[in-house]
Formats: structure tokens, sequence, C-alpha cells
């Protein structure tokens, strides 16, 4: 029983209890306090297997604004659930038992934890690892690459399972790249002279320096690899803004004061949330700048903008945010994330390349202009994310006014 | 084991007994107002004592500057948690008692206004 | 170390546990709130703890992160018990 097993069977007891007692427990306030303790929990589930970008956003997103947005809409609810009748509603439980037991036998197929032979272990993962953390160091950030390498050594290799020796003790294989030192097992790529090995039906990507030397594989992915992915989900995040303004803004007719309740009065509170925002703000322009050589990224480091903003909004009153961002700027603000993003593509296309290939952006290096462009894009989402999580917040605090 | 990671087996195993003494206060008092005793000081505490020790067996070099970077950002998480932990203790302890929860004595038990 | 740092984690993971009954069973709301509190303060703990058991002291900016959004939280749902309002 190793370190990682025994923290994961313990953390999904908790888990498991926490859920248990969200739909036991009937207290509808309870519950809320729950979810975000479940959030917290499920979130340390994946620090334990070392996905740092999602744990990141579940505990920013999970334990953060939606236990805020949840606490929001309990103003419009009663204290308490109303008791069943009938405790066991047989054709449900039936569905979801067959439904569990059939997700489960599925898990019996999947790969080993870990294992190097699995398939997300070859084709594009090796690769990215081989470009960008197999020669920086690491905190020194980006760097081009050490005298007498070859990139093209290390960017054709041969496909699936050729690569890996299948004899375990055999690991002349894993002695060349600083990931193996540190005791990840990745599939190191071959001599030179190796075509890429196209199978029927499937292409490898063409040999290209498309990620920038950007020590996070995941924001390379993210915004490189499935740039467009991301741009969609972005104008996603802008509609669902959108969509809220539409459905819950009414006109608000002019001199009508707005009742809002401060929490002003109670001064050690309000000392020391002066004192910290201007710190939330910057960390949080900190996460978005620095998810390339680390965890983070647009989207966490939007929330945790948006975060500031509603902790001015709790203890100073509404009002007092609005005369800080109002509304108009914030509806903006919305859109011009979107458009940084598209406006980045679209500069690509203006310096010779395809849309969204920020190669194009550096003619002289261009994995500096893989990593100038994802820096660009990262802070596209980053103002859109927080700026649509505002508006949010915004529409539903505002329901309790009328 | 070096030196440092003597230091660090002591703060982590003093910051334990702390965790547990005070998840266990927290089951056992017979009210609101003991087991903030309980959770609000220990937990400042614990946290204290948990990333000090952790400062001394971080990996990296002491005598340049880019070894000191995780150990500064520990001290920091340190004296982040000392300025909002016990902030969000004093808000409950304030809300609680502006809304009329009365402390436990061995004749009248106390509890929320009925 | 790694023995150290796995009978820490399990303490821990204890200490959650505890707080978990509390924050379940707790007769008032500011019970409940409390072990809540004290919850996310030992998942920044945890998470830091986790860190060094991976080898890879970087996650200490999840921790920070855990602070913040675990306070903002908790005076969130201070403002609805005592105002009854969000805003």
């Amino acid at each position: 029983m190793t370190t990682i097993v025994i923290i994961d069977t313990l953390l999904l007891l908790l888990v498991t209890a926490t859920a248990i007692a969200i739909i036991e427990v009937r207290s509808l306030y309870a519950s809320a306090m729950l979810t975000s303790v479940y959030s917290l929990l499920m979130a340390l589930v994946w620090v334990n297997m070392h996905s740092m970008d999602v744990a990141f956003t579940e505990a920013a997103v999970g334990g953060g604004i939606s236990t805020i947005l949840l606490i929001g809409t309990l103003v419009h609810l009663p204290r308490e659930e109303k008791k069943l009748k009938k405790r066991l509603h047989a054709p449900a439980a039936i569905t979801c038992a067959l439904a569990g037991a059939a997700l489960i036998y599925g898990t019996l197929d999947m790969p080993n934890f870990g294992d190097p032979m699995a398939p997300i272990h070859h084709y594009r993962v090796p690769e990215m690892m081989s470009q960008t953390v197999g020669f920086i160091n690491q905190t020194k950030g980006k760097q081009p690459a050490p005298e007498g390498f070859d990139p093209y050594a290390y960017r054709t290799f041969n496909g699936a399972v050729q690569g890996i020796p299948k004899d375990p003790t055999d690991t002349a294989w894993r002695e060349t790249s600083i990931i193996a030192q540190r005791g990840i097992m990745v599939p190191q790529v071959l001599t030179p002279g190796h075509e890429p090995h196209h199978e029927a039906g499937h292409h490898l990507h063409p040999p290209d320096d498309f990620n920038g030397h950007i020590p996070n594989s995941v924001t390379s992915l993210l915004a490189g690899y499935r740039g467009y992915d991301t741009m969609f989900e972005t104008t996603v995040i802008f509609t669902a803004g959108v969509s809220l303004i539409m459905l819950l803004r009414r006109p608000r007719r002019e001199g009508e004061a707005q009742k809002s309740a401060p929490m002003t009065d109670q001064v050690i509170l309000r000392v020391v949330t002066k004192m910290s925002i201007p710190f939330i703000l910057l960390f949080g322009l900190y996460v978005i700048t620095h998810g390339e050589l680390g965890p983070g990224g647009g989207f966490q480091g939007g929330v945790v903008l948006a975060c500031g903003f509603i902790l001015f909004a709790l203890v100073f009153g509404r009002p007092a945010l609005y005369r800080v961002l109002p509304p108009r700027v914030t509806d903006v603000l919305t859109g011009v994330g979107v458009l940084i993003y598209s406006g980045t593509g679209a500069a690509c296309l203006f310096f010779g390349g395809k849309f969204l290939d920020y190669s194009a952006l550096n003619a002289a290096s261009p994995g500096e202009g893989e990593a100038l462009g994802m820096t660009l894009v990262e802070y596209g989402v980053g103002i859109t994310v927080s700026m649509v999580m505002l508006t949010i917040f915004n529409q539903l605090a505002e329901e309790q006014s009328k | 084991m070096a030196w440092n990671e003597i230091v660090c087996t002591i703060f982590l195993a003093l910051g334990c007994v702390v965790t547990l003494t005070g998840s266990v206060g927290l089951v056992r008092m017979p009210d609101f107002y003991a087991r903030l005793h309980t959770a609000g000081k220990t937990d400042s505490l614990a946290q204290l004592l948990i990333l000090f020790g952790l400062v001394f067996v971080t990996p990296g070099p002491v005598d340049e500057i880019g070894g000191w970077l995780i150990r500064v950002k520990l001290l920091m998480v340190g004296m982040i948690l000392i300025i909002a932990a016990p902030t969000a203790t004093h808000a409950i302890t304030k809300a609680a008692h502006l809304s009329g929860l009365k402390p436990w004595t061995k004749t009248d038990p106390g509890g929320e206004p009925k | 170390m790694q023995l150290v740092y796995l009978i820490t984690a399990v303490a821990l993971l204890v200490g959650l546990f505890i707080l978990g009954i509390r924050a379940i069973a707790g007769p008032t709301v500011w019970d409940r709130i409390l072990a809540t509190n004290a919850i996310g303060t030992k998942t920044i703990l945890f998470v830091t703890l986790l860190g060094y058991i991976a080898g890879r002291p970087e996650f200490i900016d999840m921790a920070i992160i855990y602070a913040l959004v675990t306070f903002i939280t908790t005076i969130a749902i201070l403002k609805f018990a005592e105002k009854g309002r969000l805003d």
C-alpha cells in the first residue's frame, strides 16, 4: 500500500460521506455549506493525482463561486426541505444502480494508474514533454535550446507500442530525460531517421515547434493544440453571461435608491478586507500570467479576480461596487475578452500564419511566438471569465432588491 | 536523518497533536462558544507549526536567492492564514452573538432563543 | 521522511473526518459554519503536504488560492446568516 493509495482511499471515504450527507440533511443552508466542503475534498483528490490545474479550477469555482451563488439562491427558498412521504423510488433506484454498474464495468478495461504503456502516454504527450520539460531547467522559465540540440531528433517517434521495450528490465530508454530522473515514466523519442508512423486512418501531426517551450503542458494543450476549443469555450462563457443579463436584468427607474446591507459596521472585517483585496486581485493576475510556467491559467485566475470583486461587494455593499465597476464597464469587458482571443488569432493571419497559429507572431523564433500568443490568449480568457462571474453575482444579488 | 528532517518531524508532530486535540474538542464540547475555543485557536496554531516545519525540508539551495522562493511562499501562506482565519472566527462569533445565542451553563443549557 | 509525511497526512484526514461529523450533526447553524471554515484550513495544509509527498513543492500556489477562497466563502455565508441577503 503506497502513500498515494492510502490517502486516496481515505479521501474517497470522506467524499462519499459528504455526498450522502448533502442528500440526507434537511436544512438547505447546511447542504450549501456541505457542497463547498465536497468541492474542496474533490480538489484534494485531484491534487493526489498530481493534476494541479484541475484541482485549481475545482477549488476556485466549486469552493468559491458556486457556494456563493448557491447561498444567493437560498434567499428565495424556505429554510428546510419538505419531508418525503416515500423513502425509496424503485424505478429511479434501479436505473441508477444499473448505470453505476455499467460505469464500473467499463472502468475495468482502463489501464492502470501511471502505466507507461497506456495510450495517453503516446502520440502527443511524450512529444510535448520532450519538447518542453526535457530541456528547460526547473525554475528558470523559457530558454533557447542548448548547443547541439537537434529538435527533429526529439520530434519523430516510432508510433504506439514499438517505442517502448516490452522487457521491464530494459531501462536504457529512460535515461535520457529529466522527467525520468524525477521518477515520472515517459517514453522518450528515438533517433532521427524514423518517419512519423502512419496507421490506417490515423495521421500524426507533422513535426513542428507548436507549443513554444512552455513548461505547463496543460496550458500549452489548451491554448495551442486545442486553441479553437478554448476559444469556443470562452464564447460559451460569454454567452452564459449575456443570456443571464437578458433574462434577469430589469430597467431601473432613475433616482430609485438601491437597498443594500453592507457589513461596514464590523470594524475588524472592514479593515482586513481593505487590506487583502489588493493582494487578491494581484494574485489573480499572477495566476493568469504564471499559467504557462506552473499550475494556473486563464480560467483559474479569472475566478480569483472575480472573487476579489465579490468580496468587495459583500463587505461594502453593491452600490459601492457599482461606483468602482459600473455595469456598463462589466458588460463591455465580457466581450473584450473574447475579442482579445479572436484578435490574437486574426493577428496571426496578418503576420502570415494560419488562424490561431501563434508561431507566426515572432518570425525569428516560432517557439517564443507561441509563448507570446498563449499569454495574450490567457489574458482574454481571464478577463471574460472574471467579468461573467461578477455579472452572475450582481444579477443574482439584484434579485433580492425588488 | 539529517538535522533539518528531525526539526521538521518535531514541528509536524506538534502540529498533528494540536490538530487532533482541536478536532476531538470540537466533538466533545457542550456548546458553540466552547467549540469556538478549540476550533479557532488550534486551527491557527496548527497551520503555523506545520508550515514552519515544512520550511526546513524544502529541497533547493540555501545560499542562492532562487532556492528561497518556495520557503518564502510557505511563510506567506502562513501570514495570510494568520490574518484571515482569526478574522473569520471573529465574524462567526459576532454573528452568532448578535443573533441571540446563549452560552451553556450547568443550570441552563443555553442555545438559541426560543 | 515519507513515513513522517504519511503519518501527518493520516492525522489531518482523521481531523477532517471528525470535523465532518460536526459539520453534519451540528445542532445550530453556527456549528456548521465553524466546522466548514476549519475544514477549509485543514485542506490548505493537506494540499501543501501532498505537494511534499509528491516531491514537487510547487503546489504551494494552490494553498494560497484555497486560503483566499475559503475566507471569501465564509464571509459570504456569514453575510447571509446575519443579514439575510447577499449584497
